[in-house]
């Protein structure tokens, strides 16, 4: 006699559980400032691939007097070449953001795969990888850019290697955390004792478990790589043949903008890179959230039951 | 007699604590299981039965001692020497709530053993099998679900399933229904019981004496890493000889109100097992300890009837 | 004897998203005399911990609750949590699930104790440390070790000391939930002959919720058996086994194996019904071995038995 449960919810109500979409929705509404943030951030991204087709002036081209001040055909003014700021903010946007996500992805595909290797094997593996996590989160980020930067060279690809090698001990660190979580689980207990090999486990299993947190540190992380990049062009570590808003701060600085009153050499790069770096927390943090249920405190709050009026009783039948 | 499935002999696993000192999980532990017959491992928690089982599963790492699985001696096979043993040796855990990846669907669970042991031939009937005869009928109703949308009984019947896929000989399940409602144990337990009547061995790990009660052929009472006392599970319940036996068996509650019991509750907790007593390891909470019982460290003998058997100096 | 606790029709409900709720207790009513020992049972889903919850007023923001929770005559839930405060702690208190986990690791044990009874104005300083010595020492362990930290007691003994903090205050009625379920049957039977002292020597009236029948069976004289967020069946441990008026309680105990007798253990088909949605007729008929046809179409009535024992069923012999 085989004996059966009845099952918790009937196979039709299973087929109408919420669409990604509806899920989705009800998660911006839950979060209202990752819907802000993620609309700052399309419009970034819209202007960083389609902006220069419609950038008013060239990149290099000279329309007026240097430090030119804001006016209509204008309207943030000209740097130091006499260039149009508002193109140069356009232009600008692609080559931050691009940065930005190419060094979070290189810090998040290095930090990844060293916390995965150390929280999944442990014992000595960890050890060693944690030792070597420790001496590169002592050094000195400064001294690492100028050192990188002096030896081979000013470029975009440089820039991107720094910030990988800066960031990707905290990725470490954290998926490192995650992984010796997921694998203390019992379903990852069950495929070794099954024999499943180290690959298989830690692709079908620890993989996806740790993805979307993965993913929402990920773009926490190109908020730091924006930041970061922005640092080093401004202390002229960049491409100096790239217009980053980093190199537009640290041209604006060098060439004496400040004493030519010309403030709008200096704000709007630095208002974009702002507003770019609080979109990102905002989408990061609200997705880190909602996939983190430990981050949950309202349950902490204050005892406030409703107190209601008896309900009738049920007539007889 | 039939040649036992498993037998453990002298199993010692031993872990270092820092600093010269050791936890010692299991200090001598033998037992077997024959085909078709069910045993219970029974004690509380730091005895040292789940780090037995988890040895068993060569999980851990094996002291000293000999486990041999039909015949042969696997204390010491490498993990790609056990693949072929893991086939027919499996484990079903405690939570049914975490042994199941939440990711994947119950079809993408029960087919994973065949994925890793590279058998292609019928998965799709041998997963619609294995789910029938863990109970799950009909097994398209479960076969596309999620573990969030199963309970907990049914869950557990999943894991089974995923166990039955390979056809193993021997089931280690480690309290496979204290997580589980009062009302879908006795399935489970039953489940189990039917799997046994068509030949499996089940080893079975518990701290509820009343369930080893009724569904185990023979109980191993396990103290601090000992077997103190084994044998037919009536004989062992009823007739206890070891005094630790006698007092877990007068402490389990009756659903009789009107059963007096006369609770033998001994005082104090199980010893860190990084300290064990001299001589008899239980003698400081014996209620009828000598003084011998601090010298000497007693073995399992032949006791009573039926093959039964406990470690005691004063039977 | 004056009930110390009497409970009214207890209904307790929780918001869920999509403009439903879930209708966790129905209407429950019960009294609980001082001294007594009083059982409420049930499996995962019954209502047992949310009722406790209620009685502390321990309910979160998206509940709401309606009925009498009448404790020395006051009815103390009609003024919501302005009416619960001045007696939480002080006249009723709770060993929660898992209390044995809930320590601060980083405070010592005696500190934590100290809280309540600091709070709530009964010593401070050395007298407090002085009661806080003294409520140890009630629960078996020693006053001396009350500057210890949580780790450095073992799981049992975590236990008691979450026993003597809820004792902290001197309560009247003392709710346990589960106090037992994660320790060893040893351990267990050393906190439940605690808890039976306790409740002899200081008079103190207790709520034990469980899902485990033979622990109640030992340990308390009444008992509740809670389906669906309603009592199916009140009466004493006696005649809940040996004359039970409910299915659902003969077959609980069927499903319960039991050490020494030889009766077969059988499960329960089906699971509980869903609490979001209107149950008509008796919410156990689905599952029942002697339903009739009736019971899928009206709610149960009440049948009584002697000395205060009832159900709600539609059978009319004993089942």
């Amino acid at each position: 006699m085989s004996f059966v449960d009845a099952p918790m919810t009937p196979l039709d109500e299973v087929r109408k559980s919420p669409s990604r979409l509806r899920s989705l929705l009800s998660f911006l509404r839950k979060h209202p400032q990752a819907a802000i943030g993620f609309v700052i951030l399309m419009l970034f991204v819209f202007v960083a691939i389609f902006g220069p087709y419609f950038a008013p002036y060239g990149e290099r081209e000279q329309v007026g007097p240097i430090f030119g001040t804001p006016s209509s055909a204008h309207p943030l003014g000209l740097d130091d070449g006499g260039i149009d700021i508002l193109s140069l903010l356009i232009y600008g946007a692609r080559v931050t953001l691009i940065v930005g996500f190419a060094g979070a992805v290189v810090a998040m595909l290095v930090g990844g795969s060293i916390g995965i290797i150390s929280g999944y094997f442990g014992g000595k593996v960890d050890n060693a990888m944690m030792r070597t996590t420790d001496y590169f989160l002592v050094l000195p980020d400064l001294v690492l850019m100028i050192v990188v930067a002096s030896i081979w060279g000013r470029s975009l690809r440089n820039i991107i290697i720094i910030i990988g090698l800066i960031y990707w001990t905290f990725m470490a660190r954290l998926i490192r955390a995650q992984v010796k979580v997921v694998r203390e689980r019992a379903y990852v207990k069950r495929a070794q004792a099954l024999g499943a090999t180290h690959t298989r486990i830690i692709f079908k299993h620890v993989i996806p478990q740790i993805a979307p947190l993965l993913l929402a540190q990920t773009v926490l992380m190109v908020a730091l790589a924006i930041f970061l990049e922005t640092a080093i062009s401004f202390l002229g570590l960049g491409d100096p043949s790239v217009a980053s808003w980093g190199k537009m701060i640290e041209t604006a600085f060098s060439r004496s903008a400040i004493s030519y009153g010309a403030w709008w050499a200096i704000a709007p790069p630095g208002i974009a890179v702002a507003l770019v770096i609080m979109a990102f927390n905002m989408v990061g943090t609200a997705a880190e959230d909602s996939l983190n249920p430990r981050l949950r405190v309202s349950h902490l709050a204050r005892r406030h039951f409703r107190l209601r009026p008896l309900p009738d009783k049920e007539p007889p039948k | 007699m039939t040649e036992p499935l498993l037998k453990v002999d002298d199993l010692v696993v031993h872990y270092p604590a820092g600093r010269k000192r050791v936890v010692h999980a299991v200090d001598g532990v033998s037992l077997t299981v024959a085909p078709g017959e069910f045993v219970a491992l029974v004690g509380e928690s730091g005895c040292g039965k789940t780090t037995t089982a988890q040895a068993i599963m060569r999980m851990a790492k094996v002291t000293a001692g000999t486990i041999t699985y039909r015949g042969r001696d696997i204390t010491t096979f490498s993990q790609r020497q056990m693949r072929p043993i893991r086939h027919e040796m499996q484990l079903i855990f405690q939570d049914p709530y975490e042994s199941l990846d939440p990711r994947f669907r119950v079809r993408d669970t029960v087919i994973e053993p065949l994925q890793i042991h590279g058998v292609t031939d019928n998965r799709e009937e041998r997963v619609r099998a294995a789910l029938e005869r863990a109970g799950l009928t009909p097994a398209e109703l479960y076969i596309d679900r999620y573990p969030h949308e199963l309970s907990g009984g049914q869950r557990q019947r999943v894991s089974i399933a995923a166990s039955l896929v390979l056809e193993p000989t021997l089931l280690l399940a480690d309290e496979p229904v204290s997580m589980l409602d009062v009302s879908v144990r006795a399935g489970i337990l039953g489940l189990l019981d039917e799997l046994r009547k068509s030949g499996l061995g089940i080893l079975m790990i518990t701290h509820d004496l009343s369930t080893a009660a009724h569904y185990a052929d023979r109980i191993c009472v396990m103290y601090l890493g000992r077997v103190v006392e084994e044998g037919p599970a009536h004989e062992v319940i009823r007739n206890p000889q070891h005094p630790y036996t006698k007092a877990l068996v007068s402490v389990v509650p009756q659903p009789d109100p009107d059963r007096a019991t006369k609770p033998q509750i001994l005082q104090g907790e199980t010893p860190n097992p990084v300290n064990v007593p001299s001589g008899c390891r239980f003698h400081p909470r014996c209620p009828v300890a000598e003084a011998r019982c601090q010298n000497e460290d007693p073995q399992l003998r032949p006791v009573g009837n039926d093959g039964q058997q406990a470690a005691c100096l004063l039977i | 004897m004056t009930p110390v606790l009497a409970i009214e029709d207890l209904h307790v409900w929780f918001e869920l998203p999509g403009n439903k709720e879930l209708h966790a207790v129905q209407g429950i009513s019960f009294e609980l005399e001082p001294g007594e020992r009083l059982g409420l049972v049930g499996e995962s889903g019954c209502g047992k911990t949310t009722a406790i919850l209620a009685m502390m007023g321990l309910l979160p923001p998206t509940a709401g609750a309606a009925g009498k929770i009448i404790l020395d005559g006051e009815d103390i839930l009609g003024g919501g949590d302005d009416t619960m405060r001045p007696h939480r702690w002080n006249d009723i208190s709770m060993v929660f699930q898992g209390a044995m986990n809930a320590f601060d690791p980083v405070k010592t044990i005696g500190s934590q104790i100290q809280e309540p009874i600091v709070k709530a104005k009964l010593a401070e300083g050395k007298a407090a440390r002085l009661r806080t010595a003294e409520l140890l020492e009630l629960v078996g362990i020693s006053g001396s070790r009350q500057d210890r930290y949580p780790h450095e007691f073992s799981g049992g003994m975590r236990q008691r000391a979450a026993i003597a903090m809820a004792l902290a205050c001197n309560p009247k009625v003392l709710l346990a939930d589960e106090p037992t379920t994660a320790l060893d049957v040893m351990v267990q039977a050393q906190i439940l002959e605690l808890l039976v002292q306790l409740t002899e020597d200081l008079g103190l009236a207790m709520i034990m919720v469980t899902h485990d029948l033979p622990l109640v069976s030992q340990v308390c004289t009444r008992a509740a058996v809670m389906y669906a967020g309603e009592i199916a069946e009140i009466g004493t441990t006696h005649d809940l086994y040996h004359e039970p008026l409910h299915p659902y309680t003969r077959m609980l105990f069927s499903a319960t194996p039991d050490l020494l007798a030889e009766q077969a253990v059988r499960s329960i088909p089906g699971a509980p019904p869903r609490l979001d949605q209107a149950i008509v007729g008796c919410p156990f008929q689905p599952r029942c071995d002697s339903a009739l046809t009736v019971c899928a179409h009206e709610a149960a009535p009440l049948r009584t038995g002697k000395d205060g024992h009832r159900a709600y069923c539609h059978l009319k012999d004993t089942v």
